[in-house]
């Protein structure tokens, strides 16, 4: 009984024993079977993470490229596209050492900057290097990108690893945009530094990034380029514009010039033909007018001793026979003798002053024209400005519309001064008569309208000054008064000419100056100042 | 005055240029002119020479401790290229550092250790702080080395040791150490920090066992020729691409051996990651980062983006915890490159990082490098560590 219930009991322990060993060999089946799948997922998983990677690192690559494509889009100085390029072979593609050369006007190339040469004593060699087209193309044909790596044995290129201070390089070929070489990018790495750079490899990946910023540049430089020779054909261009427009202006100025002289010399010839016409009327009109005074005033002397003796005949007449018949007592009383014996005198006194006046008119009219004195002559002034004073003598008159003008004189101790006096007393004519004019506006204000004259003599220069008390006269006006044909009188009233030619005469003539200087709604000045002696001038 | 620093970087091509920009940066965030003290990590496409020097002129000699690395790190950076650089200036009357270099690992990583050890015990006093470290990734025998600083006494057990082991890019050709103006390789570059100051150190990685546990068959030193009676080379395939066999590179930054972690509560994770740093295809073996006993059992690992999120979350938050209301003075930042760029998307990598810093502070001096072994206490010993991030925090 024992023996089978051991029995049973070993053999129910057997079979549990040998499930568990089943079921055991089972879960190490499946462990294993586990382990066999992670092993394949963690290669799995690493090979995605390495793909995720390498598609990181080509996504950054091409994130950077665009980047430097904005950053060369973006500028016009050739130094900043050199720059952006060199920086970004070094940090970005990761070489150690980065040349750029451009090709000069003798087909050498040269070096135009460089970077990762932080060995101060290599900088100064490098800035000689010059590269002959043939030099490192003579067997290389149409190549645009050169790799000599560190298995190159090409002796073309071999030759330039100690020059270029790189041992293992690659060139790429900088074209325009009509595909002339215009330069060269090389990358490379020294030997004991290659170990921390991207490799140079022909097969490898690398160096279509160097092709890339290589396109890039030679790009925007070829643009720079091309903008550059634009903006200097527009600037020169500009040039001739502004040299053209100069030009033109030069010549508007010159014909300015050029009608202002002649307008002003045709005033002038107006002005002297006026006044030779005037001076030959006036000088001919005075000599006929003096003679004919002369002759009445000699035979209003004569004329009233006849008549005195025929008055005294009369009388002693009367006294022999006193009385006279009724005809004669008649025509005595018609003659109103008593009359004519008192008024006669008087009326060949009034005819005599009436002469004596015509005489004095036409002698100013003599002194104004001066036509006896062309050249320059030493004369007084003063004189001058009387008889055009006396000449202007009704004008200053009060009339039914105006008050009289006060003429106020301040004349200074002035010597006899040269000038030539008939075109001085021109100018003082044309400075009264303005005046003249100014004071007789209905804007002029004055309650006593008056005219001072002033001279005075200073340093040898004499000053002569004629100040009215009239309304005074414009910024717009005083600036153009003393331009030919300016005139603010209305059309028949004067041609303008007037102070144009005054201002001629002071200046040109005589080498001085004219001023005119007013306080709008108080007065108005011309001053002449003139040398005492031509001499001084 | 108290202890003023400064984090500066660059990324300039230049050396010259490089090492003068961030010093002036480190200056200007340290509000200083010129430092007691400086740290530098570079990456090794500059010519180390002209970058140190650059660097010296700058901080006017200062004393100068640092080392090239696969990476540097700062706040809001963490660069693995070829070139870039971090430097921290410190200008400091409560902490002290005396700082050295020596050479010769390859002969004899023990000697060098001893040579260590000599050198350190003049300067050690009780107020030290701890041991800051680099060591030659290429040529050192890191167990080698700390049993011959070891032997130098007691004190230096007690010593912590804070660093990494020099890089150069995956290149396994030369990794450098600066110590003033000297650059040298197959060395050690150390500085030790003493004064009045506290250090936070937490370690942590992101690794996780795939597949069944396994077993050392065939082990000598730090080499591994066998794993379940099969040929190492042959395992490991399994797991690898051709190309990543064929680059070493790829495949000792994708796997790891997982051994049980001596203090899984400190280490924060049950498994202790040993790197594979190398192959020999002529002897069919991968050499370790330490010494490898026969008989391990081990996992194969592999990291994990979402574990690594969480352990930086946890190491800020304990750091944090043990810094307390207390100020940090900089932070010492050691990352494995098997954390960066090889095996992780830049963001995830940049953004791993940013969570550290952003909770411990984002003003607070923060340097450090990628490095091909992390060195820090675990357990209350220095230890060599694969995959793991390193902060330490001088408070």
């Amino acid at each position: 009984m024992a023996d089978n219930i051991r029995s049973d009991r070993s053999s129910n322990i057997s079979t549990s024993l040998e499930s568990l060993l089943r079921e055991n060999a089972a879960l190490r089946q499946q462990n294993e079977d586990l382990a066999q799948q992670t092993t394949q997922l963690i290669k799995t998983e690493n090979r995605l993470f390495q793909l995720q990677e390498n598609l990181d690192l080509q996504i950054r690559t091409y994130q950077k490229l665009s980047d430097l494509g904005n950053a060369l889009n973006q500028t016009f100085d050739t130094s900043q596209v050199i720059s952006l390029a060199l920086e970004f072979a070094i940090y970005e593609l990761g070489f150690e050492r980065c040349l750029l050369f451009f090709l000069n006007a003798e087909q050498q190339l040269c070096v135009e900057a460089f970077d990762g040469y932080y060995d101060e004593t290599f900088t100064t060699p490098l800035q000689q290097l010059t590269i002959g087209w043939t030099d490192l193309f003579d067997t290389h044909g149409d190549q645009t990108l050169l790799v000599c790596d560190a298995n190159c044995t090409d002796e073309t290129l071999t030759q330039w690893r100690s020059q270029f201070g790189m041992d293992e390089y690659a060139v790429a070929v900088l074209h325009n945009e009509t595909q002339a070489t215009f330069g060269l990018l090389v990358v490379g790495n020294t030997a004991d530094m290659w170990k921390y750079q991207t490799r140079v490899d022909a097969d490898g990946n690398a160096l279509l990034g160097v092709l890339n910023v290589s396109n890039q540049v030679a790009i925007a430089i070829s643009n720079i380029r091309l903008y550059n020779a634009q903006q200097q054909q527009n600037r020169e261009l500009e040039h001739v514009v502004q040299e053209r427009t100069q030009e033109l202006y030069r010549k508007n100025q010159s014909l300015k010039h050029t009608l202002k002289k002649l307008k002003s010399a045709q005033a002038q010839i107006i002005h002297n033909e006026k006044m030779l016409g005037l001076g030959q009327f006036v000088a001919g009109f005075a000599h006929e007018i003096n003679n004919s005074v002369n002759t009445i005033y000699a035979n209003i002397h004569l004329a009233n001793s006849y008549l005195q003796n025929l008055l005294a005949l009369v009388k002693s007449y009367q006294e022999e026979y006193p009385q006279a018949n009724a005809f004669i007592d008649a025509a005595t009383e018609r003659a109103d003798l008593d009359f004519l014996e008192t008024d006669l005198p008087k009326l060949f006194q009034s005819a005599k002053d009436g002469a004596e006046r015509i005489k004095n008119i036409v002698l100013s009219l003599k002194s104004f024209s001066r036509k006896d004195e062309i050249a320059k002559k030493r004369v007084d002034i003063h004189d001058g400005i009387n008889s055009t004073l006396m000449l202007l003598e009704h004008q200053l008159s009060a009339d039914s519309l105006y008050p009289a003008i006060e003429v106020v004189k301040h004349y200074g101790t002035i010597p006899l001064v040269e000038c030539y006096a008939a075109q001085l007393n021109q100018v003082f004519m044309h400075l009264i008569n303005n005046g003249i004019d100014a004071l007789r506006r209905p804007s002029s204000q004055a309650s006593t309208p008056r005219i001072t004259i002033t001279t005075v003599l200073k340093d040898n220069w004499v000053t002569i000054s004629f100040e009215d008390n009239g309304p005074g006269i414009p910024e717009g006006i005083r600036s153009k008064i003393f331009e030919p044909f300016f005139t603010t009188k209305t059309v028949g009233k004067g041609p303008g000419l007037g102070l144009s030619n005054s201002y001629q005469i002071i200046h040109t003539q005589h080498g001085g100056r004219l001023e005119c200087h007013s306080q709008l709604g108080a007065a108005s000045t011309f001053r002449i100042v003139i040398p005492l002696l031509q001499t001084n001038r | 005055m108290g202890t003023q620093v400064g984090v500066g970087t660059s990324q300039h091509r230049n050396p010259k240029l490089a090492g003068q920009e961030a010093v002036a940066r480190a200056l200007k965030q340290a509000d200083i002119t010129q430092p007691d003290f400086v740290f530098l990590f570079a990456t090794v496409g500059y010519r180390q020479e002209a970058l140190v020097s650059s660097v010296r002129a700058a901080t006017g000699n200062a004393s100068l401790f640092g080392c090239s690395a696969a990476g540097v790190i700062a706040q809001g950076m963490a660069d693995e290229s070829n070139f870039a650089l971090v430097v921290m200036v410190i200008c400091s009357d409560e902490l002290r550092f005396h700082h050295g270099v020596l050479e010769g690992l390859s002969e004899s990583s023990t000697a060098v250790g001893q040579s260590l050890g000599q050198q350190l015990q003049p300067a050690y006093s009780s107020d030290a702080i701890a041991l800051f470290l680099n060591a030659d990734a290429i040529t050192v025998n890191f167990d080698d080395l700390m049993a011959g600083l070891e032997s130098s006494g007691d004190w230096t057990t007690a010593l912590p040791i804070i660093g990494g082991l020099c890089g150069d890019n995956f290149v396994y050709q030369k990794t450098y150490q600066y110590c003033d103006d000297q650059v040298i390789s197959d060395g050690v570059s150390w500085a030790l920090m003493s004064g009045d100051a506290e250090l936070a150190t937490h370690i942590s990685h992101g690794c996780m066992p795939i597949g069944q546990q396994r077993t050392i068959t065939r082990a000598e030193s730090n080499r591994i020729y066998e794993i379940d009676h099969e040929p190492v080379l042959d395992v490991l395939h399994e797991y690898l691409q051709d190309d990543e066999m064929a680059n070493w590179d790829k495949a000792a930054v994708n796997l790891g051996l997982g051994f049980p972690a001596p203090n899984p509560l400190e280490y924060g994770s049950d498994l202790f990651i040993r790197c594979m740093i190398s192959k020999d295809e002529a002897s069919g073996s991968v050499a370790a980062s330490a010494n490898i006993e026969k008989g391990s059992t081990f996992w194969i690992t592999r990291r994990n983006t979402e574990k690594m999120y969480q352990a930086a979350e946890a190491t800020a938050d304990r750091l944090n915890r043990q810094i307390g209301d207390r100020s940090p003075k900089f932070v010492f930042h050691i990352e494995c490159d098997g954390r960066g760029r090889m095996i992780l998307p830049e963001k995830d990598k940049q953004a791993i990082i940013a969570t550290m810093q952003k909770k411990i502070g984002k003003t607070v001096p923060w340097i450090g490098l990628y490095s091909f072994g992390e060195i820090c206490p675990v357990n209350q010993q220095n230890c060599l560590h694969s995959f793991t991030g390193i902060l330490s925090v001088v408070c």
